[in-house]
């Protein structure tokens, strides 16, 4: 019986070894056209503390816990994301409560006004969204900088490489007692997590399929005025940028009530399109 | 010797493979056709259907986004017929066939503004003496992204396989594989992403160095 498999198999190497090398020539068609725009784009993102199915209200008047600004260069393809602690006062008011007031917009109008960088887009997500995010891309590589351990968000995590679940991830971003920091270092985290997420994304060298049903994921958990037939285009995009050519500046400062930010020169590098590392 | 059922599926196994090595004839095949025959232009099947909502409303708290099948039909069948109609125009019709013609109605701007002559062999634009010869078969799986009555993309994933004789004598199987994704622009589908490979049984004669005029074929 071995010696029947043997035959079989030195047969079926024969015939492959018998197919003359270079019989075949090979051509390949790659074009994968990603967003190009004169200057930087911005997109704001932002996480609000409501929505189905944990808070039953309209997330886009919740409260903003995570606000994200992600300026990119579409031609050099380099990136800088600048984390905002919820608590940040910004255009009179905490940065969270823009939210609640007037929405997006407003949230998106407070950041222009007080950073002078124009925001082209902002896309808003929720407990569940990120949830469902992190889950249908497969859980999240994260490397956990310190013990974090907490009720509230429901983080339990040790130092060092983790595999996120869509839970996981929303604990991960949301824990803002057991972290250094607070909610300064909870909004490090959370611009931690884009990064990995990124990083994962890029690193798969998804194919066409995969980075449609990518586009339809991001669609239904983000509600977001950036146009849907550019999806496409701005995820091709994003996959373009190598990983180390993306800059994160968390910003803090004093902390009471409110956090009063020192930006240093990050607001005016990214007004003169200097983004990146 | 009696007969084992090892050997049984032992030869079961090298029947299936060579059939496969002989490829079943496609639809597009004609029964008894002979390789330096006229080719026979293909009928691309769509073997799956993806299809996806962008629809956000579940995490706004309203009913769970339903997939309108409609939708989901209309801009699955555009789209195939747009990469059936550049399978045909760029492997099949003697009058097209390999130029740039075919492309230049395939894509979308966006793409068209990347393609470069890499890219245009990878689409076909070459110069190979072909006879005539056999479609075997153009098969697709889609993934379609719609929400309510709009659809926004199609990429399709798709191996076309034709055999063919050259005007050299020689012959062998030209094959193209890998995804489009096909979006809405003026009324039709056009492809704004392309991710395939073009298998050719020689190296082209030349591979044109700029956008060519139909009409090369034999």
């Amino acid at each position: 019986m071995t010696r029947c498999w043997a035959l079989l198999l030195a047969t079926a190497s024969t015939l492959v070894l018998a197919i003359p090398a270079g019989a075949i020539v090979v051509h390949q068609a790659v074009l994968r056209p990603g967003y190009a725009k004169g200057g930087l784009l911005v997109v704001l993102a932002i996480g609000s503390d409501l929505g189905p199915p944990h808070r039953p209200s309209d997330p886009l008047r919740g409260r903003a816990d995570a606000v994200q600004l992600i300026a990119v260069d579409t031609v050099a393809k380099r990136a800088t994301i600048v984390g905002f602690p919820r608590d940040s006062l910004v255009a009179g008011a905490k940065l969270n409560a823009h939210l609640a007031a007037g929405g997006p917009q407003q949230v998106e109008a407070a950041l222009e006004s007080y950073t002078g960088i124009p925001v082209d887009f902002w896309a808003l997500t929720t407990f569940q969204g990120l949830t469902n995010m992190v889950d249908q891309m497969g859980g999240v590589d994260v490397i956990v900088d310190q013990p974090m351990q907490d009720r509230f968000s429901g983080s339990n995590f040790q130092p060092g490489p983790q595999h996120l679940a869509g839970g996981q991830a929303l604990a991960y971003v949301r824990d803002r007692y057991s972290v250094a920091g607070g909610d300064i270092g909870r909004s490090r985290h959370q611009g931690e997590l884009l990064r990995f997420a990124h990083a994962q994304v890029r690193a798969r060298q998804a194919d066409l399929p995969t980075l449609t049903r990518l586009i339809a994921t991001l669609s239904r958990n983000t509600v977001t005025n950036i146009p849907k037939h550019e999806l496409l285009a701005m995820v091709v995009l994003a996959i373009q940028i190598d990983p180390a050519s993306v800059a994160h500046v968390p910003l803090g400062g004093p902390a009471g009530g409110f956090v009063h930010l020192q930006p240093g020169p990050a607001f005016d590098r990214i007004r003169a399109g200097q983004v990146g590392p | 010797m009696r007969p084992s059922w090892q050997r049984v599926v032992a030869a079961a196994l090298c029947a299936a493979a060579l059939a496969a090595c002989r490829g079943a004839p496609g639809p597009g095949a004609a029964p008894g056709s002979q390789p330096s025959a006229p080719l026979q232009p293909f009928r691309l099947l769509i073997a799956s259907i993806d299809a996806q909502t962008m629809g956000s409303g579940a995490i706004l708290g309203a009913p769970a986004d339903l997939l309108n099948p409609e939708a989901v039909r209309i801009a699955t069948e555009a789209s195939r017929a747009a990469l059936e109609g550049y399978l045909n125009a760029q492997f099949v019709t003697a009058d097209t066939r390999f130029s740039a013609a075919p492309v230049d109605g395939l894509l979308g701007p966006r793409a068209a503004a990347l393609l470069d002559d890499t890219a245009r062999r990878g689409l076909g634009v070459v110069d190979l003496p072909v006879l005539g010869g056999v479609t075997r078969h153009a098969i697709a799986h889609a993934v379609v992204l719609v929400e309510g009555p709009a659809a926004y993309a199609v990429t399709l994933s798709y191996e076309a396989v034709l055999e063919v004789t050259l005007g050299d004598g020689g012959s062998g199987p030209v094959v193209q594989r890998g995804s489009m994704t096909f979006v809405p622009i003026g009324g039709g589908y056009r492809a704004e992403a392309v991710d395939v490979t073009l298998e050719l049984p020689q190296e082209p004669t030349a591979a044109p160095a700029a956008p060519a005029p139909g009409g090369q074929g034999p």
